[in-house]
C-alpha cells in the first residue's frame, strides 16, 4: 500500500513540472487507478457491492471518464497544448516541494506511528496544498479544473480509510461527480478561458 | 415543456412545495424517516418554513417575467428543470441528519445553480458562473474532507482539523473571508431571481448545515469553533464595508451587504449560546431582505438599463413600488427598528458585551455605523434624487407587487409580532444550536 501511495504523490506532482494539457490529464487519469488499486487493496476478502460501486466511482468515472471527456473538450475547441499547473519558475516549483514537505511534516503530527497511514494523510495533504498553490496561481480555467480534482481525489484518498458510506450514497455521490464533469465539459466547450469582458450587459435573460 | 406551460408550472409545483412546508413547520409532531436518513426537528422546520415560501416568491417573479417578456431567447423548460431540481437538493439539505449526505445535496444544488447564472451572450456571467462553481465543489470537498477527518477516532488533532476544514468550506458557501470572492461576481452577474436562490434559499441551506456541525460539537472544540467563527466574521465585515464604500454597482452593493450580512451571522454564532436566538431572527430576516432587495435591483435595473448607482435618481417617482420596496428593504438592510434584523443585531450584541468580547462588540459596531452610511449614501440618493429625465414606464404587475408584499409583510411582522409557534421554534433551535 505505501508503495502505491508514493507512486500516487508522483503522480500528483509531475504534471506540475511538467506543463502539458495530456500530461495533466494523463496525471488525474493515474491517480483515479492508483485509487483504485488502493481500494481493492484494502478491501475485505470478498468484494462486496459497495466495494464495487466505489471501484466504479474511481476507476470507470475518475481513471477513465474524467480525462477522456475533459481531452475531447479541450480537443474540439482546439486549446493549446500547454497547460501551466502553477508559473513555470524556480520560485513555484520550490514552493510546490516545499509544500509537499510541510504536508509531510504535518502528517508527522497527525500520525505519530510511522507507516501507511502517515504517508497516506501526507499524500492526501499534499494534494490538497498543491491544489490550493494552483488554485491561488491560476486563472486557466483547465488548470482551475484539475487543481479542484485534486481536492476530490483527495477527498477520495481519505474517505478510503474513514468513510462507511452505504451503497446508496456511493452512487449518488459518483452520479454528483458525474454531473460536476457535464458542467466542467460544458465551461470548456464553451471557452470560458476566453473571458476578458468586462461588466456588460444591459440585456436580461428570463427571468 | 412549452414556453407558456414551463413558469406556470414552476408555480404550481413551488406553491405545493410552500403549503407543505408551512404544514411541516406548524406541525407538532416529528420523527425520522428513510432509515433514519430524514429528520424533522425544529432546526428543520424553521428552516424549511422560511425557505420554501421565499422560493414561491421568486417563481411567481420567474412566471410574471417571463410572461411579460415572451420573446427572451431562453429555455424556460431547462430553468424550470434546474430551479426545481436546485429546491428539491435544498430541502434535502434542510430535512436530512447525515452530514454527509446534507454535503452532498448542497453539491447538487449548486449544480443546479450554476448554469442558471449564464446569460446568453454575456461572457462575463459565464466566468461569474464557472467562479461560482469552482468555489462550491472545492468548499464542498473541503467539508467533506473535513467529515472524514472528524470521524476519525484517533485523537483530538484529527478532531480539530476535520472542523477547521468544515468551518472553511461551509464559510466559503456561506460567502465569508477568505473565499468569498466569487459572491459579488455571482450575484451581480446572475439573474434577480437566480440571486435571490442563491442568497435566500441556497444560503439558509448551508446555515443550517453549519448550526448541524456546531450542535454536534463538544466542549472541548469551543475556543477553535467561537474563535473561527469571530474571525472570519470580523474580516468578511470589514472586506465588505471596504467594499461597500467603493462600489457604484446596486447589485454588487447588495452583494458586498450579503458578505456584512453573513459576518455578523458568523460572529453571532461565535458567541455560542448566548447569541443564537438573535442570530437566528437576525437570519430570518435576512432571507427576506435579500429577496425582497435582490428581486427589486432587478426590476430597477431592467428599466434604468443601468447597474450604476449615480446614474438612477427619482425611483420613488419614476417607480413608485419598486423604491417604496427599496426603500424599505434598505431600512430592515441597515438594521432600522422595526425589523427583525434590528432586534437580531441587537441581540448579537448583546451577547458579545455578556461574553465580555468588548474588542468585537466595539469594531463590530464600528463597521456596522460605516456600512450605514457607505449604504445610505448610495442608495437614498437613487430613491429620492431628482431624476434627470421623465421617463413613462409600464404598469408594475400585480402578481409581482403582491409577492413583494407577502415578503415586506412578513419581514415587518418578525420585528414587531413573532407569532408564538414561530418563537417557539426559534427558541427551541436556539437551545440545540450555538457553539458549545
Amino acid at each position: 500500500m505505501t508503495s502505491l501511495l508514493w507512486i500516487l504523490l508522483g503522480v500528483v506532482l509531475v504534471p506540475v513540472f511538467v506543463a502539458s494539457r495530456r500530461v495533466s490529464l494523463a496525471g488525474l487519469s493515474a491517480q483515479g487507478l492508483l485509487l483504485g488499486c488502493l481500494a481493492l487493496s484494502s478491501a475485505h476478502a470478498g468484494l462486496e457491492l459497495v466495494d464495487l460501486a466505489r471501484l466504479a466511482d474511481l476507476i470507470a468515472v475518475r481513471a477513465v471518464m474524467v480525462p477522456v471527456v475533459l481531452g475531447s473538450a479541450l480537443r474540439a475547441r482546439g486549446a493549446p497544448s500547454r497547460v501551466d499547473l502553477v508559473p513555470p519558475s524556480i520560485l513555484w516549483w520550490t514552493a510546490v516541494l516545499g509544500a509537499t514537505l510541510a504536508s509531510f511534516e504535518f502528517a508527522n503530527l497527525l500520525v505519530p506511528a510511522a507507516g501507511p497511514a502517515q504517508v497516506l494523510a501526507g499524500v492526501a495533504s499534499s494534494m490538497v496544498l498543491v491544489a490550493f498553490l494552483i488554485l491561488s496561481t491560476q486563472t486557466n480555467v483547465l488548470a482551475q479544473m484539475i487543481a479542484a480534482l485534486h481536492i476530490e481525489n483527495a477527498v477520495a484518498l481519505v474517505e478510503l480509510e474513514e468513510t462507511h458510506a452505504g451503497l446508496v450514497f456511493l452512487v449518488v455521490q459518483t452520479l454528483t461527480l458525474i454531473a460536476t464533469i457535464a458542467l466542467f465539459r460544458w465551461y470548456l466547450s464553451s471557452e470560458v478561458a476566453a473571458i476578458g469582458a468586462g461588466h456588460d450587459a444591459v440585456e436580461e435573460r428570463v427571468p | 415543456m412549452t414556453h407558456e406551460r414551463a413558469p406556470r408550472l414552476f408555480v404550481a409545483v413551488t406553491a405545493v412545495a410552500a403549503v407543505l412546508a408551512l404544514w411541516i413547520a406548524l406541525t407538532p409532531s416529528r420523527g425520522t424517516a428513510l432509515a433514519g436518513y430524514v429528520r424533522i426537528d425544529a432546526t428543520a422546520q424553521l428552516f424549511v418554513g422560511l425557505v420554501n415560501p421565499i422560493f414561491f416568491g421568486i417563481a411567481v417573479y420567474v412566471w410574471s417575467r417571463s410572461s411579460s417578456a415572451a420573446d427572451e431567447p431562453t429555455g424556460p423548460g431547462s430553468f424550470v428543470t434546474l430551479a426545481l431540481m436546485f429546491l428539491a437538493s435544498v430541502n434535502v439539505v434542510l430535512v436530512s441528519r447525515h452530514l454527509l449526505v446534507q454535503c452532498l445535496a448542497l453539491e447538487v444544488s449548486s449544480i443546479a445553480a450554476a448554469p442558471l447564472i449564464v446569460r446568453p451572450g454575456s461572457p462575463a456571467s459565464r466566468r461569474a458562473s464557472w467562479d461560482y462553481l469552482l468555489f462550491s465543489t472545492v468548499a464542498l470537498a473541503l467539508v467533506s474532507l473535513g467529515l472524514a477527518c472528524w470521524a476519525h477516532d484517533a485523537s483530538r488533532t484529527w478532531h480539530r482539523l476535520g472542523l477547521a476544514l468544515i468551518l472553511l468550506g461551509l464559510g466559503t458557501k456561506l460567502g465569508l473571508a477568505p473565499m468569498f470572492t466569487w459572491l459579488p461576481e455571482a450575484y451581480d452577474e446572475a439573474p434577480p431571481a437566480v440571486t435571490a436562490m442563491l442568497g435566500a434559499v441556497q444560503f439558509n441551506a448551508a446555515l443550517s448545515l453549519l448550526l448541524r456541525v456546531v450542535q454536534s460539537c463538544g466542549p472541548d472544540t469551543e475556543q477553535l469553533v467561537n474563535g473561527s467563527l469571530i474571525s472570519m466574521g470580523i474580516v468578511s465585515m470589514i472586506t465588505s464595508t471596504i467594499s461597500i464604500v467603493a462600489t457604484r454597482n446596486l447589485k454588487r452593493l447588495l452583494a458586498y451587504a450579503s458578505i456584512n450580512h453573513a459576518g455578523v451571522i458568523a460572529i453571532g454564532l461565535g458567541t455560542g449560546k448566548a447569541g443564537t436566538y438573535g442570530l437566528l431572527l437576525y437570519a430570518l430576516s435576512n432571507a427576506y431582505i435579500k429577496a425582497i432587495l435582490f428581486l427589486t435591483a432587478g426590476r430597477i435595473k431592467s428599466h434604468y438599463r443601468t447597474k450604476d448607482t449615480t446614474r438612477i435618481r427619482g425611483l420613488i417617482r419614476d417607480l413608485p413600488y419598486s423604491g417604496v420596496f427599496l426603500m424599505v428593504g434598505t431600512f430592515a438592510l441597515l438594521g432600522f427598528p422595526p425589523f427583525g434584523s434590528f432586534v437580531g443585531e441587537l441581540l448579537i450584541l448583546s451577547a458579545l458585551v455578556s461574553t465580555d468580547r468588548l474588542l468585537v462588540f466595539a469594531t463590530f459596531c464600528a463597521l456596522i455605523t460605516m456600512t450605514f452610511v457607505a449604504t445610505a449614501r448610495t442608495i437614498f440618493p437613487m430613491i429620492w434624487g431628482e431624476s434627470p429625465e421623465k421617463r413613462e414606464w409600464p404598469r408594475e404587475r400585480f402578481a409581482l407587487i403582491a409577492i413583494k408584499i407577502g415578503i415586506l409583510v412578513a419581514l415587518v411582522a418578525l420585528g414587531i409580532y413573532i407569532p408564538p409557534g414561530l418563537n417557539e421554534l426559534i427558541l427551541e433551535v436556539a437551545k440545540a444550536g450555538g457553539a458549545p
